[in-house]
């Protein structure tokens, strides 16, 4: 049952009218009738979303507005997967990031292969080292570190009878002084307590760090420990 | 000028039929059009239409027939306008200069008398926003107090009460309108 359209305006305004009490007010009617022209306009045209709903066949339009943007989800994340996959494999395979990391872990662990070798060397050489009554073949070695064989001598002084027992090997490569006819495993304490200061900046060390990796520091603690 | 739905528009409509969908569209989206115009939205037809693509997937749910689906459409068009001026409010206006909008100097008498004769738009500008809807809602939307009333989330009364001030407040801004320019 439909009523026409015309009438039914007339109508409603002039039921709104009257529920107010103003239904002999033309002026007021008219201004109504105004605010009414709004809605006489014909429908807008609609654009390209609205008109496939409105074709049929066409249900919703969310749905695969949503389905699209998963599956686009999918695949940024499939692609950045790949793409860091291919990056760290391509950085894997590259021989300069190989020996760049095997420098770092060199440089890593050079420190920490020097530092106790000093430690553990220093104080069982150093003794007998002070002990034997200051040749001219030890002058030159301590010249560059003086403070260290101060405080060695201060500490070496009591026990410069005991020491001298315990370290017979030692004493004799000291006393030896040639270097060719010392092996490698000895020869380290009587060098490191001199050249360990200015080492890092150096070059010293450096021929010797492409070894550490075959040079366990083992040889060196062992006979510096009893 | 409107057209009536037919009972079998709108029985193919609440069943999901597209051809009920373009009756809905050509016969209700007039009084959504001009229900956001004479809110003074700027894109009005666009909103409008965000309407439609929101209401029609959802019209098998909609209950109460004739006045059912109007109700439900006009909720879902006050609920667009609510967002509207929201977001027009957080949204700065970028717009070039224009001396005439400019509202820091006075306009001359003969600019006054040519905006005291404009259209009922300047008069339910002068209403409170409240009495504003009430009247477009009944008048352009076509719907009754208790559908007004479902939409605002009032009571009846309340909506008499907002009407009658709002035709009182209109009569007045008439009246002013007619005697000013004489």
């Amino acid at each position: 049952m439909s009523v026409s359209p015309i009438g039914r305006e007339e109508g409603d305004i002039q039921a709104i009218l009257q529920d107010s009490g103003f239904e002999e007010d033309t002026d007021l009617r008219r201004s109504l009738e105004d605010l009414r022209a709004f809605a006489l306009d014909g429908p807008p045209e609609p654009r390209a979303d609205l008109q496939a709903l409105l074709t049929p066949g066409v249900t919703r339009l969310d749905l695969r507005r949503r389905s699209r943007k998963r599956r686009m989800g999918v695949v940024l994340g499939a692609a950045v997967v790949g793409a860091m996959g291919l990056g760290a494999g391509a950085v894997a395979a590259s021989e300069d990031f190989r020996l760049s990391v095997s420098h770092a872990v060199v440089k890593i662990f050079e420190p920490t292969s020097q530092t106790p070798a000093p430690n553990a060397d220093a104080a069982p050489p150093a003794a007998p080292g002070v002990s034997v009554p200051s040749p001219a073949a030890v002058a030159p070695f301590p010249s560059a570190t003086p403070s260290r064989s101060v405080t060695a001598s201060k500490a070496a002084r009591p026990q410069a009878p005991a020491s001298a027992t315990p370290a017979p090997g030692n004493a004799a490569a000291e006393h030896g002084g040639s270097q060719a006819k010392a092996p490698a495993v000895p020869l380290r304490p009587t060098t490191v307590p001199a050249t360990p200061v200015p080492a890092p900046p150096g070059a010293g060390p450096r021929p010797f760090a492409s070894l550490l990796p075959l040079l366990p520091t083992l040889p060196g603690t062992v006979p510096g420990k009893p | 000028m409107a057209v009536q739905l037919t009972d079998d528009e709108l029985s193919a409509a609440l069943a999901g039929d597209p051809s009920g969908f373009s009756a809905v569209y050509s016969t209700i989206s007039p009084a959504v059009l001009g229900y956001f115009r004479a809110r003074g939205v700027d894109d009005a037809e666009a909103l409008t239409q965000d309407v439609f693509v929101d209401v029609l997937p959802k019209l098998s749910g909609v209950k109460g027939g004739h006045s059912g689906l109007r109700t439900f459409i006009f909720s879902v068009a006050h609920a667009r306008l609510v967002d509207y001026r929201r977001r027009h409010a957080r949204t700065p206006q970028l717009t070039e200069y224009d001396p005439l909008a400019d509202e820091r100097y006075s306009n001359s008498a003969e600019d006054e008398v040519l905006g005291s004769l404009g259209g009922i738009s300047s008069t339910l500008a002068m209403l409170n926003d409240e009495q504003r809807e009430v009247l477009i809602l009944r008048i352009v939307a076509d719907l009754s107090v208790e559908q007004v009333a479902g939409i605002m989330n009032k009571t009846p009364g309340a909506i008499k009460q907002l009407q009658r001030r709002g035709l009182i407040a209109l009569r007045e801004l008439v009246k002013e309108k007619d005697y000013t320019p004489s």
